[in-house]
């Protein structure tokens, strides 16, 4: 348990450093940039008793060291700075951000759902079956799945069942009318509206944890345990189920925690294709309207997440496999 | 299997006779058996690692398919200006996202220009930031990754902590950041090719790391080898000893990496194109035009708004799928044993 702790702590530290020196980066590469967020602000006709007030105002008229040291006490207390962009002028990009993630969140959240749900189970019955006419053909789907592009079968995808067959709408994201915490969909627009992006992410996750999942189901069966386990003449199903199955959790945990992590990164493209508002689009649109601050925001709000998601797993992992910790 | 083994076996003892036959010293004194130079001719080829997996390789009709696409494709992006029909930037007020037809081979976009020869000239970005890219990333990777596997110690542990912390970063990410806050700063210098320079930079600067811990981990394995240890001994320097000693036992490897990462930086190319942070507009990039057509499927059923749908995204898929399948090739090819 000391060992546990001290990993965790040790992983923890390694952690902030690296939060750090990233939160320092993005400051000073902002920072190096060619744009002015007043200049921005005010247009390109501002004249110069204005920009020196704005500037007094953000306190950016300091010495850099004095900025860098005002960034970093703002972002402990949650303060990712103020959106420049005309239709939310001001606001806390905190906020800014607050608002759309959940979105994203429920789209990652659906398709990691579904392509466990499909996944898992194709991956298992390839194992059962392997080489058999089952795991060949599910396993060609699964990879074809896996190794299509996002930018190509999101768009083809729109094309055929919503432009030409019309059964899913093209694009779009109703959030109205989400019942229980905004958890579940109703039955209707939004519903309809979520079938095709959340299959659509969902396709190329199932296609990664049916393949890899065949992979860590051959490798426990073929462990002298499972074979001892048959010889003492468990049934069939004990076996795959109580030993095999159970075996295959940790390898399994290792590649679902960096999915995780990178959930909500994986949802960007198919956010732009569907023109779901989450943080994808969130992070387009202040693109295009040159709102740094919020991209900045996005930016680190993003890698923390990855960066804390990977530390669990490391974590969970140390928990469930006391070999780590050595 | 067996007969490849012989061959690969065998020539060593019998390109040993040619050389002594063959010498100039041997030639000199006009000795020469001809019938000894018949019965050795043929294989004289010596067989080395690189040939046996030029050979392997040919049989994988998936790779080599695959490998003519990416020839096709390439060569399509360089003779652009002679492949396409029609200027890529001339909008045609007269045809407005039109059907395919004998001037315009796959239709014509919302500003009716001609999709062919924009497609021909939008393989050029993700190509030329894939491969640049790539050969960047493969050099400083494996220059990092090789230099703190085979000196170890505190070398070793510096650059793997700096390589822990890039590593960290997810890669696409700061490429969004970078691109959005210094996007048009290349572009006074370099004229319109500022972003592409721009783009192969960042991806080269994100993309190492796996390959480092990869080579790194390689070089590890490899310095405790005796072939290291008789260079160490007899002298050869370090730097010697990764050139001549080290690489040479990596290359295979470094090139199914290679594949691999290709296609990821293609992939995060095509995504900020997507994003609107590849090459400016009008100039044509492939994900921006799969994302045009795409944005435009709800307003209604024309021929040149699937056009500009399907075929960038065709074109995009065959060419990831063909670097996969070189990728898997080439790993076939080297490790044969990977296949069984």
């Amino acid at each position: 348990m000391i060992n546990l702790l001290s990993f965790t702590v040790k992983r923890l530290l390694a952690t902030v450093v690296v939060v750090y020196i990233i939160v320092t980066v993005v400051f000073f590469m902002a920072h190096a940039s060619p744009y002015n967020p007043i200049k921005i602000l005010l247009g390109q006709h501002a004249n110069q008793q204005n920009v020196a007030a704005l500037s007094r105002k953000y306190g950016l008229n300091q010495p850099v060291g004095t900025q860098y040291v005002n960034y970093i006490g703002g972002l402990l207390h949650g303060n990712l700075g103020y959106a420049e962009e005309q239709s939310y002028l001001g606001d806390p990009v905190s906020s800014i951000i607050s608002t759309y993630l959940p979105v994203t969140m429920k789209l990652g959240g659906y398709a990691l759902l579904l392509s466990l749900i499909v996944g898992l189970p194709v991956g298992l019955v390839s194992a059962l079956y392997q080489n058999s006419v089952v795991d060949h053909g599910g396993q060609s789907i699964m990879i074809l799945l896996y190794v299509i592009p996002t930018f190509v079968l999101a768009p083809i995808s729109q094309l055929i069942f919503g432009a030409v067959l019309h059964w899913l709408p093209v694009s779009g994201w109703g959030d109205s009318g989400w019942s229980l915490f905004g958890l579940i969909p109703n039955p209707g627009q939004s519903l309809q509206e979520m079938i095709l992006p959340v299959t659509i992410y969902a396709a190329g996750l199932a296609g990664f944890f049916a393949k890899s999942f065949r992979s860590f189901m051959l490798e426990v069966l073929r462990q002298d345990y499972i074979r001892t386990a048959r010889a003492k003449g468990l049934k069939s199903r004990v076996v795959i189920y109580g030993h095999a199955v159970r075996n295959t959790l940790l390898p399994l945990a290792s590649i679902v925690g960096p999915v995780v992590a990178y959930l909500i990164l994986g949802a960007f493209i198919i956010e732009l294709f569907f023109s779901i508002p989450g943080i994808a689009y969130l992070a387009a649109t202040s693109i295009i309207n040159s709102d740094y601050s919020v991209i900045e925001g996005i930016t680190l709000v993003l890698v923390l997440f990855v960066i804390f998601v990977n530390m669990l797993t490391d974590v969970f992992y140390a928990l469930v496999d006391p070999r780590v910790r050595l | 299997m067996a007969t490849t083994e012989d061959q690969r076996l065998s020539p060593p003892s019998v390109t040993g006779g040619t050389a002594e036959l063959g010498s100039p010293a041997a030639a000199a004194e006009g000795i020469s058996s001809p019938i000894l130079d018949a019965e050795i001719g043929a294989p004289t080829r010596v067989s080395s690692p690189l040939r046996d997996a030029w050979r392997r390789f040919r049989h994988n009709w998936a790779a080599m398919i695959s490998l003519g696409v990416i020839l096709i494709i390439v060569i399509m992006a360089v003779f652009a200006p002679f492949m396409h029909t029609s200027n890529p930037l001339n909008p045609n007020y007269l045809y407005l996202n039109g059907a395919p037809n004998g001037s315009n081979w796959f239709g014509t976009d919302g500003l009716g220009r001609d999709i062919y020869s924009r497609i021909v000239y939008g393989l050029r970005p993700p190509l030329l930031v894939g491969l640049i890219g790539t050969a960047i990333t493969v050099i400083v990777g494996t220059g990092i990754g090789i230099t703190a596997g085979y000196f170890g110690g505190v070398i070793d542990n510096l650059l793997s902590r700096f390589t822990d912390l890039i590593f960290a970063f997810p890669a696409f990410l700061l490429a969004i950041l970078v691109v959005s806050l210094y996007g048009s700063v290349l572009d006074p210098v370099f004229g319109g090719a500022g972003r592409v320079i721009l783009l192969t930079i960042v991806f080269a600067g994100v993309s190492w790391p796996p390959l480092t811990r990869f080579v790194r981990s390689l070089a590890l394995g490899l310095r405790e080898q005796q072939f290291v240890e008789a260079a160490r001994t007899s002298g050869s320097s370090s730097f010697k000893i990764i050139w001549r000693h080290l690489l040479p036992n990596i290359y295979g490897l470094l090139l199914v990496q290679a594949s691999l990462i290709t296609v990821g930086i293609i992939y995060n190319e095509t995504t900020l194109s997507i994003f609107g942070l590849g090459v400016a507009p009008p100039n044509p990039d492939l994900g921006q035009m799969v994302y045009d057509g795409a944005s435009q499927l709800g307003t209604g059923v024309q021929a040149g708004i699937f056009a500009e749908t399907i075929f960038p995204a065709v074109f995009l898929a065959v060419m990831l799928l063909a670097f996969s399948f070189i990728g898997d090739g080439v790993r076939d090819a080297f490790d044969p044993r990977m296949n069984s």
